[in-house]
């Protein structure tokens, strides 16, 4: 016997996920999944962020990392509402685990969530967790031909915030073949250039974040 | 690699399925995986062997993966196209920027055979 299915194995996930963008937009909460390689600097800009606007916006933070609690005793140490979630080896975090920690924030009280993900350019770009927007680092030690070796992570962002720009005066990286590789599969993207340890250009990707929240 | 989380999730939806229509040997499952899905067909069929004792499967039960290669169209000429090395998006006819993948990410159980034994 032959029974057609046409389903797909996401399919829970991405109810979960839609289940938990209802829930927090009906909180006013904006929601931002933050992806990239490991090492790209991901909390070291989230911790610049708190410095910026952690007092005019009232944020909450989720980290993801295989293990430790490392990068939320970070956020914290700013004064941040942080959760961290250890996935155990997994490669990605999906919408459950969102929902899981949800609880533990103080919802009512938040305009900004942002979930750090685990440090991958591959996997996490399938899984929606429930955010409204979707933003991309990119570190420039990591080479300028990322964009075109890892085109789903990228085609699906709605933000790239190239990282550690102070450095490129010491290394060979060519901005142009990032700009060039990107708008060409995402013509329409926000673009970034910032340095999260000089703190250079770091008020432009703060201003699109506050030109995205809610109330 | 997360295509064993992928599988278990097609293990679940397939037997789910299984058991609303009574059938607890399923002899074969056939899959459709675009290219741009994150889930590579070598890496779906170890998952399936390593896996499918979990569900209500015959031993010898086979995993059949249709790949759907990219496919996008250019929302200015509306010319469809394969994007070159997969991952150049740009129209080859007008170079229009604007342009939308039609095919190739796709993930979904399309059927499985089985009987009730």
């Amino acid at each position: 016997m032959r029974i057609d299915v046409k389903k797909s194995p996401m399919e829970k996930n991405n109810e979960q996920a839609k289940l938990n963008r209802e829930l927090l937009e009906g909180k006013g909460i904006f929601v931002l999944n933050l992806m990239s390689s490991p090492g790209s600097g991901k909390t070291t800009l989230l911790e610049k962020l708190s410095d910026v606007m952690g007092k005019t916006v009232r944020m909450g933070i989720i980290e993801g990392d295989l293990a430790t609690e490392r990068d939320a005793d970070r956020i914290r140490a700013k004064g941040i509402q942080c959760v961290q979630i250890n996935t155990n080896g997994g490669c990605h975090m999906d919408a459950h685990m969102i929902r899981k920690v949800l609880d533990e924030f103080d919802l009512d009280n938040l305009d900004l969530l942002i979930i750090e993900n685990v440090g991958n350019l591959v996997c996490p770009s399938s899984w929606d967790l429930g955010e409204h927007k979707r933003a991309v680092v990119l570190s420039v030690t990591e080479g300028a031909d990322k964009v075109a070796k890892y085109p789903t992570m990228f085609r699906k962002a709605d933000a790239v915030i190239v990282n550690k720009i102070d450095l490129i005066p010491y290394i060979n990286f060519d901005i142009n073949i990032v700009k060039e590789d990107l708008f060409a599969m995402r013509p329409n993207l926000d673009f970034f250039q910032v340095s999260a340890t000089t703190g250079e250009n770091m008020e432009d990707w703060c201003q699109w974040l506050k030109g995205h929240l809610i109330k | 690699m997360h295509e064993l989380s992928v599988m278990s999730g097609i293990i679940d939806v397939v037997g789910k399925s299984a058991s609303e229509h009574n059938i607890n040997k399923i002899r074969k499952v056939k899959l459709v995986v675009g290219q741009m899905a994150n889930a590579i067909p070598d890496a779906l069929m170890m998952a399936f062997d390593m896996l499918k004792n979990e569900g209500p499967f015959t031993e010898d039960a086979e995993l059949e993966i249709e790949f759907v290669e990219t496919r996008v169209r250019c929302n200015e000429c509306e010319c469809e196209f394969r994007p070159e090395s997969g991952y150049i998006f740009t129209c080859p006819q007008c170079n229009g920027l604007y342009t939308e993948v039609i095919e190739g990410e796709q993930l979904y159980v399309d059927y499985f055979e089985g009987d009730n034994e």
